[in-house]
């Protein structure tokens, strides 16, 4: 008797933490909002994307009317509710805002697109689970979205089994990679290597006045596999190309929280500059953490793992001095730029649930891709179709990165441009470092072979 | 200097965060492995309701009332938390009461993804750049503060329960449950008040290790290394669980600085194997405990 009343009262507290973890992870699923703007009037203020949606159209000359019909089913993953959700989930509302947009001023030949999103949080096991649901559902034509690096081949497998192409975000892998990349994987992301490879040819230009004759840098990633492609590829190169010498190269466990121990190193060996890029909760920790110990010269984040909102954060804690990032996207502080004006008007129309920047802009330019593929593979489009066009991505991202973005059937990269921006604590924001862009072709450009 | 400021700080953070689980243990002698999950829920809590930094650096006084408002609030569910499923299980199997500790983890880690959405936010603390030049080395305010929380803390503790009527009825209840009813002790105030009392520590600890890192979901494994620091000191061992957190945050701290930083995290549980090894029942703890846990 007694046993059975422990297990009642154990079942109960266990049932109840099954029910919300199960509404955690339904409360991310926010599909209802591109649903709610497929199903609303069209506004006065539609904006570029709707307009984009009109001239990309080329059929329409008068007012668009919603998009209505059966929808465009994208299924996305992101991480919506743990450490990575800082730099994942703006990813996901900026494609939604970009298709809410759109939906109102008419879709894509006339039909909605609607965003199916899950939480795969950053576990592999959710994550496969998660992309095979999505996968095995016929409406939808393609994934999109993802969270670490090493959380996505689970997703590949998955993608591949069902012949269905995955649109990668912030994280790339060698298997997008040129001359041979996978049928079906393609990415607006980086790969690593290139990444840090870029970063070599930027590094010099962003420090160029300030220590015309080098220095030494440090730099900080969680643990990961590509540890060794973030900073111990990007600190060899960086001493033999350039005047840069390396500093420490530190990297915590992913469980870790308190990074004092951590960043004692680069607090000892008091470098000129401290290149700062992990997950969200490890990036602003880190730098608060080198802040506190004493580490007082620039800390440079990286905009593709920790955009403006999580700098913000840091700045709130250590104050706005000496802070950096280099990105390959348009800061969403830049808003003379007209699209990223419409991407915060778009974000005032519809609401997010973190503050627009760099991680939406990227959403945003998903979108902006998967819609020009839509257009072009036509009104009844399938997986294979949508495949086929998406491999002849050539756009104009109106501002967004620095230059257009293609895909070919030789490479699902494109060539990224990259710039630095530096804190203004005046204006309270990012600040253009370097006015150019320096172009990175993926297929030409890297200084070693990938994972060597 | 700087690795004795580290090491000292760690400790007290994890001291801090086994007295949570030791008094617990001590008066009900529940291995509360809910403790983690009411830590990670009252740092959110306690972000959500201190002002924003720069207002919290004008009304300091504001800052004390709402962390105090905390700890009664953290207290409030403590208690109410051994009423709804701590006192139903009483006379149950102790593995039957651990899976209910577990149970409530698990219930406050998605209570906390559900409210919070795993975000990682930063207590606002005025004095947070605060630093004091000691013996050559500038020392963080920041530093300082969680050992000198840490040491009133078990200054209190141990004069609470070797000088209160309520502590001295604690342990009466810990050592023989059975006589103290007997004798008029209400087992149940008793118990609800360990609940408490380690409610109104987790907002001391979440305000300790806010002032070093951001809460997050990674929260819970801190305190579990908190744990490690009770089981190293011996459970029901106030005196034991001080030389554990050295223990264990000096082995922490120099093995990330002098070792392997991939071994940083591994190192509390590294050091727990190593002395229940040695020590089955901890450096301090009662030797019977053992067949009760």
């Amino acid at each position: 008797m007694r046993i059975t009343r422990s297990i009642r009262w154990t079942g109960v507290a266990l049932v109840g933490a099954l029910v919300l973890s199960a509404c955690a992870s339904d409360e991310e699923t926010p599909p209802e909002d591109t649903e709610g703007a497929t199903a609303e009037e069209p506004t006065d203020g539609a904006d570029d994307a709707g307009d984009d949606a009109e001239d990309t159209d080329g059929d329409d000359g008068g007012e668009q009317a919603a998009a209505s019909g059966e929808p465009f089913t994208i299924g996305w993953m992101t991480d919506a509710s743990s450490v990575s959700r800082g730099t994942y989930f703006p990813e996901y509302e900026g494609a939604s805002l970009y298709f809410q947009s759109l939906n109102d001023a008419g879709g894509v030949h006339g039909r909605p697109v609607e965003v199916q999103v899950e939480d795969i949080n950053i576990d592999q096991e959710l994550a496969v689970t998660l992309s095979t649901q999505l996968a095995e559902d016929p409406d939808v034509i393609a994934l999109a979205g993802g969270t670490l690096e090493g959380r996505q081949p689970g997703i590949f497998e998955v993608a591949r089994a069902n012949d269905i192409v995955f649109l990668s975000g912030h994280s790339a892998r060698p298997d997008m990679f040129p001359p041979d990349p996978d049928p079906l994987l393609f990415t607006t992301g980086n790969v690593f290597e290139a990444m840090s490879d870029a970063r070599v040819e930027l590094w010099p230009l962003m420090w160029q006045e300030r220590f015309p004759d080098g220095g030494t840098t440090a730099c900080y990633i969680h643990e990961a596999p590509a540890a060794n492609a973030v900073c111990d590829r990007w600190l060899e190169f960086l001493e033999s190309e350039t005047e840069w010498s390396a500093g420490p190269h530190i990297n915590a466990p992913l469980q870790t929280s308190d990074f004092s121990s951590y960043v004692q190193p680069v607090i000892e060996a008091n470098p000129e500059t401290f290149f700062d890029i992990s997950i969200a909760s490890h990036a602003i920790g880190v730098a608060v953490a080198a802040r506190n110990g004493g580490y007082t010269g620039p800390i440079v984040f990286s905009m593709t793992a920790t955009p403006e909102t999580d700098i913000q954060a840091v700045i709130d804690q250590v104050g706005p001095e000496e802070i950096y990032a280099v990105s390959n996207i348009t800061s969403i502080h830049e808003d003379d730029v007209p699209e990223i004006q419409a991407i915060l008007d778009a974000a005032e129309q519809y609401g997010t649930e973190i503050p627009p920047n760099s991680a939406t802009v990227n959403g945003w330019l998903m979108g902006m891709i998967i819609h020009d593929a839509l257009e072009r593979c036509g009104e009844d489009c399938d997986r294979a179709g949508f495949r086929d066009a998406l491999e002849q991505t050539d756009i104009d991202t109106r501002g967004l990165t620095g230059g257009p973005l293609a895909y070919s059937p030789e490479d699902h990269v494109g060539v990224r441009y990259w710039t630095a921006y530096r804190w203004n604590p005046e204006s309270g924001g990012l600040e253009r470092m370097l006015d150019e862009w320096i172009s990175f072709d993926a297929s030409e450009d890297l200084l070693a072979p990938l994972g060597e | 200097m700087d690795v004795l400021v580290a090491v000292l700080r760690q400790a007290s953070i994890y001291a801090t965060m086994a007295l949570g689980f030791i008094v617990v243990y001590r008066t009900s002698r529940v291995l509360n492995l809910a403790h983690p999950g009411l830590v990670l829920v009252m740092g959110y809590v306690t972000v959500a309701l201190l002002p924003p930094l720069a207002d919290a650096r004008e009304s300091p006084l504001q800052v004390t009332l709402t962390l105090v408002g905390v700890m009664l609030l953290a207290g409030a569910i403590g208690a109410a938390l051994y009423y709804l499923f701590i006192r139903p299980m009483s006379g149950e199997s102790r593995i039957a009461i651990i899976m209910m500790t577990l149970a409530m983890l698990f219930l406050a880690e998605a209570s906390a993804q559900l409210v919070w959405s795993g975000q990682s936010l930063f207590i606002p603390l005025p004095g947070n750049t605060t630093r004091y030049d000691l013996l050559g080395s500038s020392v963080r305010l920041f530093d300082l503060l969680p050992m000198v929380g840490a040491a009133a803390l078990y200054a209190g503790v141990g004069w609470f329960y070797q000088r209160s009527r309520y502590g001295v009825q604690m342990r009466a209840v810990a050592e023989q449950p059975g006589l103290a009813a007997r004798r008029g002790v209400d087992i149940d105030l008793i118990g609800a008040l360990s609940w408490a009392a380690a409610g109104g520590l987790a907002v001391v600890a979440v305000v300790m290790t806010g002032m070093q890192a951001p809460v997050s979901p990674l929260m819970v494994s801190i305190t579990l290394a908190g744990f490690t620091v009770a089981l190293v000191g011996g459970l029901d061992s106030l005196t034991g669980a001080i030389p554990a957190a050295l223990l264990v945050a000096g082995s922490q701290v120099l093995v990330i600085r002098y070792v392997d930083q991939q071994l940083g995290e591994a190192v509390p549980y590294l050091v727990l194997l190593a002395v229940l090894v040695w020590k089955p029942w901890g450096l301090a703890g009662t030797v019977e405990e053992l067949d009760r846990v």
